[in-house]
């Protein structure tokens, strides 16, 4: 056992330092190596603030250290391992832990359906949870609780155990068929990013308070916590409980945050308090998760007018992020129909707007992007038929490239920034979350039985995505449904009006006419 | 309006923002225990409350506000103001 003296500190220095010439890894390079340095350099400074609770990277190191040491105990051989997410520093450290035993996490909602939990478990034939909630939900798997740890000193080590192409986490995403998919981000992909990262031009420091306001089974909260911890930062959380909008803006106003990720929905729902709040500690900003207006975009900038602000786009099948713009101050900022550019491709990114035969497209012309690179997820998990279907190879330059279909409907201006017009298929964005409007009607209509069901997304008066199930009957158990849909789907998937058509309209194709239905939300638009 | 009838009131715009009526209103609810009350029904609520009672909620105000009993209390000293 390494006691941190100060000599034995530095001597952990120049091995962390050294490592990083040592090995290849960017995954090493750029997440384990930086955070084992925080840990051991800034031991006596903050790593989280959490419900208003600081603890220090000495505290995470220990934290980590209790659980790699239950993890090596109980399950060498299993690769995945589920974890619930709770907010509290146990969740957050067996990220960690698990990573550098080589092992990958799939984040388990503690707020989420069991069914759909229970799903992803089966899915992935979890046998071991790290849990830190007072009573676990599961009882089937070996359930690790990772309170109740012995405390354990965090020691140095070597990384033998990591494997680049190994996964570092899957996450679960909405399935049109009624089931989640699973998109596998390996430690490669994971490492690009990072490095991609910082080659914006973002920096982060020790001195930095970071905000971390995403749902842990959502890719940018993995963003929103590295940055800091492979800087010596300090990650400011926010509890499940809360309304997250208003624990936000009191936690930029009163902790001083520096950075952080945000929804431009979130940014909405705190507009009108922006008179009140002083964001003046705010530096870097980015505006991520869905599209952003220009407007929103402008006014959050006199409100943080000490911020950069960037808008970051990506889909979670290319590890978080994948295009971003710089906003320019006192300057014309490039949009389309209002909403901001999405910018350029990320260092390990490649982007193309194709159009539907897979030809490349010129400046100006509309098509779909498509997305290549080392930050591209090696596929779905157990899910040929989708991965056939999403990804696909071109020769570009004579170079053969793997690419990724996003659906979105984009175009590059002749200076080669990128302007997203919609989508083009029934996926949305609700608060951030991807969600397919056919999953809904699935589990609609498996509770209704005979009656058809359509879901449509619409903008409400207050500019924010929502959205209507129509159902194709005079009336039905609407009570039953709604309980039914919120046993089996997160809660931003629940529709926010049930509405009954006798009989749907058609379009000539016979198919349901949904712009005649869409007609119909008129009112609540 | 007494504040039994501000808090049927309430109860009327709970539901048409969290899409039910499965809930109690009592003075000890709280936003977690009532299905589907979200930040953004939350949001739904605060400008409904606004438009009914013609006042504009503070961010200290909504801090503040833990359940419906401290939810009454601002309304009814709004309502002075």
């Amino acid at each position: 056992m390494l006691v941190l003296g100060q000599p034995v500190r530095n001597w952990l220095l120049m091995e962390v330092l050294l490592c990083y010439k040592k090995t290849g890894s960017m995954f090493i390079q750029q997440i384990i190596n930086p955070i084992v340095y925080a840990i051991i350099n800034y031991s006596y400074q903050n790593a989280f603030c959490i419900q208003n609770k600081l603890y220090t990277y000495k505290e995470l190191g220990e934290c980590i250290a209790k659980i790699r040491k239950k993890i090596i105990q109980t399950n060498k051989e299993e690769l995945f391992f589920g974890l619930v997410c709770n907010d509290d520093l146990e969740t957050y450290a067996s990220i960690i832990a698990l990573w550098i035993e080589g092992k990958a996490y799939v984040p388990l909602h503690s707020n989420q359906p069991l069914d759909r939990c229970i799903n992803i478990i089966n899915q992935m034939d979890i046998t071991c949870i790290l849990d830190s909630s007072v009573n676990s939900r599961y009882y089937v798997n070996n359930v690790i609780n990772t309170c109740n740890l012995e405390k354990t000193d965090f020691v140095q080590e070597n990384f033998s155990k990591h494997k680049e192409k190994n996964p570092a986490y899957i996450l679960f995403t909405s399935g049109s068929t009624g089931t989640p998919k699973g998109v596998i981000i390996s430690r490669e992909n994971l490492g690009a990013f990072m490095d991609s990262f910082w080659r914006t031009g973002i920096n982060i420091t020790e001195n930095d308070r970071c905000l971390q306001c995403f749902d842990l089974t959502f890719d940018v909260s993995i963003q929103s916590f590295l940055v800091a911890l492979t800087r010596g930062a300090c990650v400011y959380t926010v509890p499940y409980n809360q309304n997250k909008y208003i624990y936000v803006a009191s936690l930029i106003d009163s902790h001083k945050i520096t950075f952080g990720a945000m929804a431009p929905s979130m940014i909405r729902l705190m507009q009108p308090y922006f008179n009140e709040i002083d964001a003046s500690s705010v530096k870097t900003t980015i505006l991520t998760a869905e599209a952003c207006p220009l407007f929103l975009l402008e006014a959050w900038a006199k409100c943080a007018f000490n911020s950069d602000i960037y808008d970051f786009y990506g889909p979670t099948e290319a590890t978080i992020y994948c295009t971003f713009y710089k906003w320019r101050k006192n300057k014309i900022n490039k949009s389309s129909n209002g909403i901001v550019s999405i910018g350029r491709a990320m260092h390990h990114i490649h982007a193309f707007i194709i159009d539907e035969n897979k030809n490349l497209l010129s400046s100006e012309e509309k098509g779909e992007l498509c997305i290549s690179g080392k930050q591209l997820t090696p596929g779905y998990w157990n899910d040929e038929q989708k991965n056939e279907q999403v990804f696909f190879e071109i020769n570009v330059n004579n170079e053969k490239l793997r690419l990724y279909h996003t659906g979105d409907l984009c175009f590059k201006d002749e200076e080669g920034d990128i302007m997203y017009i919609g989508r083009m298929d029934t996926q949305i964005k609700i608060q951030g979350y991807r969600v397919e409007l056919g999953e809904i009607e699935y589990y609609a209509r498996e509770f209704l039985q005979d009656a058809n069901a359509v879901v449509l997304a619409y903008t409400n008066k207050e500019k924010i995505t929502q959205m209507a199930l129509f159902v194709e009957s005079e009336k039905a158990d609407n009570e039953g449904l709604m309980c039914y849909l919120r046993s089996k789907l997160p809660s931003y998937m629940i529709p926010h009006h049930i509405i009954h058509e006798t009989s749907f309209p058609l379009n000539s194709n016979g198919k349901i006419d949904k712009l005649k239905l869409k007609e119909k939300l008129k009112t609540y638009e | 309006m007494n504040r039994d009838e501000i808090k049927m009131e309430l109860k009327n715009i709970i539901a048409e923002a969290v899409g039910h009526e499965n809930f109690e209103i009592k003075d000890t609810l709280t936003q977690e225990e009532v299905e589907g009350w979200s930040s953004l029904a939350q949001a739904m609520i605060i400008k409904d409350i606004e438009t009914m009672f013609g006042f504009k909620f503070k961010l200290i105000d909504l801090a503040a506000w833990k359940n419906i009993n401290d939810l009454l209390d601002i309304i009814e000293l709004k309502r002075t103001l």
